[in-house]
């Protein structure tokens, strides 16, 4: 094991961790709403569902980086290449926007889900409304990913 | 295809007729009734809603109590079905009997109250009994004061105090007291106590118990607390029979669902009618219904009542000032999007109805976001089957199965077009049990492995669907006669950007990026440059027209020529197009290698195979689910900000015709 694998293997695991910390925190804000809307009327559950599931996909988006990173250097198909320093730095650096953006992105797009769960609250019919402003967020996430993914792959 | 051409409707017809007139237009359910104005008397009906608003209320309520006291099974697939169409025997013995079941409603409510207020009754006589524990074997009432000759105190003591402990209390009195103490309970948080001691020393004995912190009961029984506790038993146990036997009352209404829902329906339809009643003026022998009809629908209308009800039907245009309803009708290829504009705004005057053309490019991003063969086959396979399935299904719901199907066909091909069928499926499970490599065939890339190929193309679709939105605005802009602000606020752009984007292809640096093999020749990079010019001067000049004032205007017109980053935003924007193909591709990709590792790691190759089964039914079925949610959502997104931002102003009213609103039957139009 070179440093060089170690770092790349550094980058996909804070990919993962901060993408994952952000999700889990929108997901969990959202969800406290959404919960508090159906102690009133149970029967929008499934609209509020959707919208507590939108900060999730950060997660999965780093979840992604990992993978890739992993898949890339050799570690999940079992035979590690061995990366130079430099090399390593790339992919550690290469998984940083998802890591960073995947966190700040969860937390603010939890925060207006849990505005549009509350405009679903008041007024069903405008669901989509509410659905639209978190996407707008997520925009910034996928922007990284892309990023993320780019500079993988060119390394 | 269009937005349809309403009609104003004038509808007068003599007072006695106004209720079937009423009925008939609710029974057609095309025309949306208006306020008759100011200048007429209405009738008050407020009280009437309010009345059935509250009996729509109560068989709804009482619904829900039945449903919780005798759960129906019901099928999963039970919300597709739609409502149940009424058979006109049913609908008049439903009819006939309306008061028995408002009564069975009523019954059904006041049982529920009943027990939940008895539920009440058994928690505080259970807290009573926790309350009296302490004091069990006390044989004389809590209320005991004591007898002629002797003052007696009950009550308890903070923490737990030994005998010596409280006869220590009165002996460091200066003036002796002779007192009997009994501990009556211990515990470590508090000890009770009876205290007694000669009535002359009454209120010494109180005045140094209230010192040393002695509190009376906080319990309301005051009985002698062991028959205290057997009362309050007793009563918790007739309570408990009282909710069975009420609640066994409740159970013995099952089977009258039907005609509670049935009394919901024809309440809440009873309550539109007589809002749509506030809105009819009401002259001395006659009436005056306004609104809104769809020219299609007019004429039969017209007819309907003149023939039948001797109304006297005026059937107007709608005049320009006037903000009529809007109803859209396009083919069915393109109307299960319908409902996504209507998520967004209905078209608003001067708008023209976008669905069309934007079905064409909803089903298109939608499938290059999913694309992956067998998702797009399992999505639209399984909208197909519900569509055929059930077929009294609502009518949004089947659009929406319908979009979703037609998105399904399209994620299909851009599957094939990127070799995408649950990931690589195909290539793992060939080389994990079969030992070779066979792959799912791929008609033009693999998005990972080139994917500034697909990003560049994902730029080019949004440069195609940002321009169609401009030339529908050039289109409006010409229909509405502006010819002038079609040359300002399009073509201007048109030769901004795209002579911006066609010098960029002339570069170098841009075409080595993009990967392009060719490149725009000097003399087309110069035309493309000259356009950009043209269009940036005709920016700056024109986009402040609004300002009279010269200087205030090219301020205006420089500022607006600052959105061309809003154009670069946009582009960009598309590069979701890529992002969320490849975390389908790439997610599926996980849950396969996934389910190859376990199956190795088994090495048996039954057992394998089968763990290898369960990882890749369950992985793939979240895959598609989170999968679809997000496309769903960025899909509606890439609609609705970049390409309504160029030219949608919406801002509709949606058509509301006064109909049978119904939750639970489809009550036919004519016996």
């Amino acid at each position: 094991m070179t440093l060089g694998v170690a770092l790349a293997i550094a980058g996909a695991v804070i990919a993962a961790v901060m993408s994952g910390i952000g999700s889990a925190k929108g997901v969990g804000m959202a969800g406290q709403a959404a919960a508090g809307v159906c102690t009133e009327d149970p029967n929008k559950f499934g609209k509020v569902l959707i919208l507590q599931l939108l900060p999730g996909t950060q997660g999965i988006y780093g979840l992604l980086i990992a993978f890739i990173t992993l898949s890339q250097i050799g570690i999940l198909g079992g035979n590690p290449e061995s990366l130079s320093l430099y090399e390593g730095i790339a992919y550690f650096v290469a998984c940083l926007p998802m890591a960073f953006v995947g966190l700040w992105s969860a937390i603010s797009q939890g925060k207006t889900a849990v505005a549009g769960i509350q405009l679903t609250a008041k007024n069903p019919d405008q669901m989509g409304k509410g659905m639209i402003f978190a996407a707008m967020v997520e925009t910034y996430a996928i922007l990284a990913l892309l990023v993320s993914i780019l500079a993988i792959f060119g390394i | 295809m269009a937005v349809l051409p309403m009609k104003r409707i004038t509808v007068y017809g003599l007072k006695k007729d106004r209720k079937a007139v009423l009925e008939a237009i609710q029974r057609m359910g095309t025309v949306e009734i208006r306020d008759a104005g100011d200048d007429l008397n209405k009738v008050d009906t407020a009280s009437f809603q309010a009345t059935f608003l509250k009996a729509s209320n109560q068989a709804r309520s009482a619904l829900e109590i039945l449903s919780k006291y005798v759960p129906k099974k019901s099928s999963i697939f039970a919300s597709l079905e739609g409502r149940k169409e009424l058979s006109e025997k049913t609908y008049y013995g439903f009819m006939d009997s309306i008061d028995e079941i408002g009564r069975i409603a009523s019954g059904i409510i006041s049982l529920s109250k009943g027990i939940a207020e008895k539920k009440a009754e058994i928690v505080r006589a259970q807290s009573q009994i926790e309350m009296l524990s302490p004091w069990m074997s006390l044989s004389v009432p809590l209320s005991f004061k004591g007898t002629k000759k002797t003052a007696g105190f009950i009550g308890s003591f903070e923490g737990e105090k030994t005998i010596d402990e409280l006869y220590g209390i009165f002996l460091n009195e200066k003036d002796n007291i002779s007192v009997d103490i009994d501990i009556v309970s211990s515990m470590p948080e508090m000890t009770c106590v009876l205290v007694i001691c000669g009535k002359k020393d009454a209120d010494k004995a109180e005045a140094i118990l209230r010192d040393a912190g002695f509190m009376r009961p906080q319990v309301s029984a005051l009985g002698i607390p062991a028959e205290q506790e057997k009362f309050l038993k007793e009563q918790i146990k007739k309570l408990e029979e009282e909710i069975v036997q009420a609640e066994n009352e409740i159970k013995d209404f099952d089977g009258t669902e039907n005609a509670l829902k049935f009394m919901a329906d024809y309440y809440t339809m009873r309550y539109d009618k007589y809002q749509a009643l506030s809105q009819v003026g009401d002259l001395k022998k006659t009436f005056v219904i306004t609104g809104y009809v769809p020219e299609k629908d007019a004429e039969k209308l017209e007819m309907h009542l003149s023939r039948k009800y001797n109304a006297a039907v005026e059937i107007e245009a709608v005049r320009d000032d006037e903000n009529a309803p809007v109803l859209l009708k396009n083919n069915g290829f393109s109307a299960p999007v319908e409902s996504v504009i209507e998520s967004y705004s209905m078209p608003g005057k001067g708008d023209i109805d976008p669905t069309t053309v934007m079905s064409i490019f909803y089903y298109i991003l939608f499938g290059m976001m999913l694309s992956d063969f067998a998702y797009g086959l399992i999505v639209s396979l399984g909208c197909f089957w519900a569509i055929r399935k059930f077929k009294g299904m609502e009518d949004g719901l089947k659009n929406s199965l319908k979009m979703f199907m037609i998105c399904g066909i399209s994620t299909m091909f851009w599957g094939l077009m990127f070799g995408g069928c649950f990931g690589d499926a195909f290539t793992v499970i060939s080389e994990t049990y079969f030992g070779k490599t066979v792959k799912f065939p791929m008609l033009w890339c693999d998005p990972l492995s080139s994917s500034m190929q697909v990003l560049i193309t994902s730029f080019a679709i949004g440069i195609v669907h940002l321009f169609t939105g401009l030339g529908i605005k050039f289109y409006q802009c010409v229909k509405k006669g502006e010819y002038f602000d079609a040359i300002y606020d399009v073509i201007f752009w048109y030769l901004l950007v795209g002579g911006g984007i066609a010098f960029l292809l002339s570069t170098e640096m841009f075409c080595n990026m993009a990967g392009l093999s060719f490149r725009l020749s000097p003399q087309g990079a110069k035309i493309a440059a000259i356009c950009a010019g043209i269009g940036a001067v005709g920016i700056v000049l024109t986009a402040g027209r609004s300002s009279k004032n010269v200087g205030k205007r090219l301020a205006k017109g420089a500022y607006e020529l600052y959105g061309v980053t809003s154009y670069l935003s946009d582009i960009l924007s598309y590069s979701r197009l890529l992002a969320l193909g490849l975390s389908t591709g790439v997610i599926a990709q996980v849950f396969n290698k996934m389910g190859a590792m376990v199956s190795n790691a088994v090495g048996d190759g039954v057992i394998g195979f089968v763990l290898f089964l369960v990882v890749f039914i369950v992985g793939h079925t979240l895959n598609i689910g989170i999968n679809l949610l997000g496309t769903y959502v960025h899909t509606n997104r890439l609609q609705f900000v970049e390409f309504f931002g160029k030219f949608y102003e919406g801002g509709g009213e949606k058509f509301n015709p006064l109909k049978s609103n119904t939750k639970y039957y489809k009550i036919k139009e004519d016996f």
